[in-house]
């Protein structure tokens, strides 16, 4: 298997595990739980492992495909489905990586406005998150990576612990009965927690820049194992720390657990989480526009130092506009009704008709 | 590119200067206007046996003894000279060139060669090598500004021969090969560049060769000089390479497989490829125990740390996050701030300039005054500004602190990053609090990111990452464990030496 590109904008194959994991954890993270339990209650733990299952068998699809491919997505569509069916597809991939990425960076300004600065207006935090997101951007993907490797380690490191001094005030008796929701519900909550892994789509557009793709599976699966632990492992925490009713009214529980924690020289921890929580939203973003940039300029050709402006000042005047936190939601909600059928329905499709397509022309 | 064609530019003067005069009598009308030069015959018989040369570039001593004594003491036999190739038969010196050309001879004579002529308006010329190249050069080599309580003490010197004598005292191998470049267009400087064959990646030889080819520039004064010429990266406050004055350092450095850069008249060689962590590394790790070694690496890496951060954290909790101070810590800060009539920027900013400032000041000072002004800067200004209430009791503390950490850097070129990087983050802390910090943070990871040294990453080995070298980086390993060469410097042999397997055998305690 030759890779496509020059070797010095390759990153090797463990590098897939970092990737995924801030691929996944994004905004999703710290208010998640809500979501998850509006349908299954305490049981929706089960809904998470449901849910991370049917990510690890898309996953293992997706590079299937790649793997006959041996390229990208766009290259796959262009291929298989001609140049207008497959244009149409690839112009909605551009938008699916681009509307995540918007919905992730305004999320983030949201939470910053509501728990740190509730008088910063949003065109100042945006330009300079945006600046940010153009350095990291325009040094390619080398950096891209670098900034997931550095944004999943340095926050989990600091962050993660904070979530278990919580545990001292535990109720365990929350978690029981269990299996009192019936299967369709479980279901349903599943369906919730499928938007938190929304992300690891960006694989289809950065499979050719890694170095022996085919050995690299191995790390996106334990990168998703990883995160649905870590998916598991907090909804756990906020289970058994917050009361059924209680969890209802909280919009950020994770935040809220975290606030828990205590040191002799620090006190209100949420301020370092939120703005440590940054170093994860960055490469979070940063990859998802670069898709969208990528695929834009394989689209249409664009020099992607052009359509990474272009984008990030759309990026900038939409943020701007989305002012009531309803818009956003709704945003939110409508983004996910297409990301469900994207990966539930299109991902197979894709998969079986390439399958099928490749067994003929054999 | 800018470099290589105002190279081009220049050799195609050059060779139009050669093609006009060729005549080796030019050269001497013009050096004749200097009152240093020297030319008269040899012998009696004038017109006969011309020698020239700058009296203040050869060694008297010298001239009389293998030169004036021969001809002019003993009676001298005229007809053992027929030819001016025979002159290497009577005088006793070992370099001896003979040449028509004039830019050999006009180069040569300007290094301390004097130029014997058989008869007046000769051609063919015999340089003889008569250079003092010791003389006005300090002689002390004792290293000064990266000292060390353990360890040897020997650093280089101006002289370049010496320097190389240094290395090759302990890289006692024909491996070690040094490659000469003359670089500047009026100096003329030495430049040697040293590697270990079967060692060092012929690439990074290469790239550094060919990029100290490519500069045109005319005096080069220092070694940092041309380390700012063949940076991958000039927009960084960052130093791509490693400065050094400390001759194990260099000797470390070789040994590992990285490209040593010497230039005649600078004492600091440079070392590359580097990555960010061998600037925190001090040759006395590996004197001390590596427990204790790997101890003090971390204590640097903290302090740098803490000196980068200490202030601009200071502002943010003093200015937006005052709720994350707990109770008990609230009442003596609020104490020590209460009479400080300035916002925590105002006064920040006001003791980092101080403080820089008496940095400044005792750099340029002599030793002697410099010693006070630190006591008076430290002392008086420090206790006065917080009696009049112009600061507060705790930033002064904080901010004596992060100066202090700053010095634990063994390099100096990379204590002055930190007390730079200091600035930007106390502008971000200003305005955005704890979030700005995280925003500095991050502009400084795609930074580092981004830099490369000689085409090596600069964060390796965290990013890319790469465990078997995490072995000697911010803990020192016991030498057992670090017998192999860093990986990302991609040597030609990996080993650097075999430690003895003394198996434990026992598996249980003693019985």
């Amino acid at each position: 298997m030759k890779s496509l590109l020059d070797e010095r904008h390759l990153v090797s194959s463990f590098y897939v595990f970092f990737l995924i994991c801030t691929n996944i954890i994004g905004i999703g993270i710290m208010s998640f739980q809500r979501d998850i339990t509006k349908d299954a209650g305490y049981d929706a733990w089960i809904s998470i492992i449901l849910s991370s299952i049917s990510i690890h068998i898309l996953v293992w699809m997706i590079y299937r495909i790649l793997g006959i491919a041996n390229n990208d997505v766009i290259h796959v569509h262009k291929f298989y489905f001609g140049k207008w069916i497959g244009g149409l597809f690839n112009i909605f991939v551009i938008f699916y990586f681009l509307i995540l990425a918007l919905i992730v960076f305004r999320v983030y300004i949201e939470v910053v406005q509501v728990w740190l600065f509730p008088l910063m207006k949003t065109w100042q935090i945006s330009l300079i998150l945006l600046v940010l997101v153009y350095y990291i951007v325009s040094g390619g993907f080398r950096v891209i990576t670098g900034m997931c490797f550095w944004g999943s380690i340095i926050p989990f490191i600091i962050l993660f612990p904070l979530n278990f001094f919580s545990l001292e005030f535990a109720n365990f008796h929350n978690l029981l009965p269990v299996f009192n929701h019936s299967v369709k519900e479980i279901v349903s909550s599943s369906k919730a927690m499928l938007f938190q892994y929304v992300g690891f789509e960006t694989l289809f557009m950065f499979y050719p820049f890694i170095k022996n793709p085919d050995r690299s599976q191995k790390w996106a699966h334990i990168g998703l194992l990883f995160s649905s632990l870590l998916y598991l492992i907090i909804a756990l925490i906020t289970f058994v720390f917050f009361s059924e009713g209680y969890l209802n009214q909280t919009i950020w529980p994770t935040l809220t657990q975290m606030k828990i924690a205590k040191f002799p020289l620090i006190e209100r921890v949420e301020f370092i989480v939120v703005s440590i929580w940054l170093l994860l939203i960055l490469p979070n973003i940063s990859v998802k526009i670069w898709a969208g940039c990528r695929a834009i300029k394989k689209v249409i050709n664009v020099k992607q130092r052009i359509s990474l402006f272009i984008v990030l000042v759309l990026f900038f005047i939409i943020a701007n506009v989305l002012k009531e936190r309803s818009q956003i939601e709704r945003l939110n909600e409508m983004y996910s009704n297409i990301a469900f059928y994207f990966v539930y329905l299109y991902i197979p499709f894709l998969f079986l008709y390439i399958h099928i397509k490749h067994k003929i022309t054999k | 590119m800018f470099f290589k064609k105002r190279k081009i530019r220049n050799n195609k003067d050059n060779q139009a200067v050669t093609e006009n005069s060729q005549d080796i009598d030019q050269l001497f009308a013009k050096v004749k206007k200097s009152s240093d030069f020297k030319q008269f015959p040899l012998t009696d018989e004038s017109g006969h046996l011309i020698i020239s040369y700058y009296n203040t570039l050869v060694d008297q001593q010298q001239l009389q003894l293998k030169i004036l004594m021969v001809f002019r003491e003993t009676p001298f036999e005229l007809d053992r000279l027929e030819k001016i190739d025979d002159i290497k038969k009577i005088i006793a010196i070992e370099d001896i060139v003979i040449t028509d050309n004039r830019n050999e001879a006009e180069s040569k004579l300007l290094k301390g060669y004097a130029i014997l002529q058989m008869k007046e308006n000769d051609q063919r010329v015999a340089l003889i090598l008569l250079s003092n190249d010791k003389a006005g050069l300090r002689e002390q080599n004792n290293v000064e500004n990266e000292f060390s309580v353990v360890g040897p003490q020997i650093g280089f010197l101006e002289n370049i021969d010496v320097n190389i004598h240094l290395l090759r005292l302990q890289i006692n191998t024909t491996d070690l090969i040094t490659k000469e470049v003359n670089i500047g267009s009026t100096s003329n400087t030495r430049v040697i560049i040293a590697h270990i064959d079967g060692i060092t990646s012929e690439q990074h030889v290469n790239t550094m060769t060919q990029r100290l080819q490519d500069i045109d520039f005319d005096v080069i004064f220092d070694t940092s000089q041309l380390h700012q010429f063949i940076e991958d990266d000039s927009l960084t406050p960052f130093p791509l390479l490693l400065p050094t004055e400390r001759v194990d350092r260099v000797v470390q450095a070789l040994i590992n497989g990285q490209v040593a850069v010497l230039s005649s008249g600078s004492p600091y060689v440079i070392t590359g490829p580097s990555t960010i962590i061998d600037f925190f590394i001090s040759p006395e790790d590996y004197f001390l125990p590596w427990i204790l070694g790997s101890f003090f690496r971390l204590i640097r890496v903290f302090s740098v740390l803490f000196s980068i951060f200490g202030t601009s954290i200071y502002i943010a909790v003093i200015t937006y996050h005052y709720e994350m101070i707990p109770n008990d810590l609230f009442g003596s800060l609020s104490n020590s701030r209460y009479s400080v009539p300035f916002p925590p920027v105002l006064e920040v900013i006001f003791l980092e300039f101080t403080i820089e400032l008496l940095r400044e000041a005792g750099v340029r000072l002599p030793t002697k005054v410099g010693q006070t002004l630190g006591i008076v800067g430290g002392i008086v200004i420090g206790q006065a500004s917080v009696e009049a209430s112009l600061t507060s009791n705790v930033l002064l503390i904080i901010v004596a602190l992060s100066a202090l950490a700053s010095f634990t850097t063994p390099i100096y070129k990379m204590s002055n990053t930190i007390r730079f990087l200091r600035f930007p983050l106390i502008f971000f802390a200003s305005i955005w609090g704890g979030l700005g910090i995280v925003i500095g943070i991050a502009f400084l990871i795609i930074h580092l990111t981004r830099l490369e040294s000689l085409g090596t990453p600069y964060t390796v080995p965290f990013y890319p990452f790469r465990p078997e070298d995490l072995t000697d980086s911010i803990i020192r390993s016991s030498y057992s464990k670090t017998p192999k060469r860093p990986n990302y410097l991609r040597p030609k042999s990996i080993w650097r030496y075999h430690p003895h397997n003394h198996k434990k055998k026992k598996s249980d305690f003693d019985e």
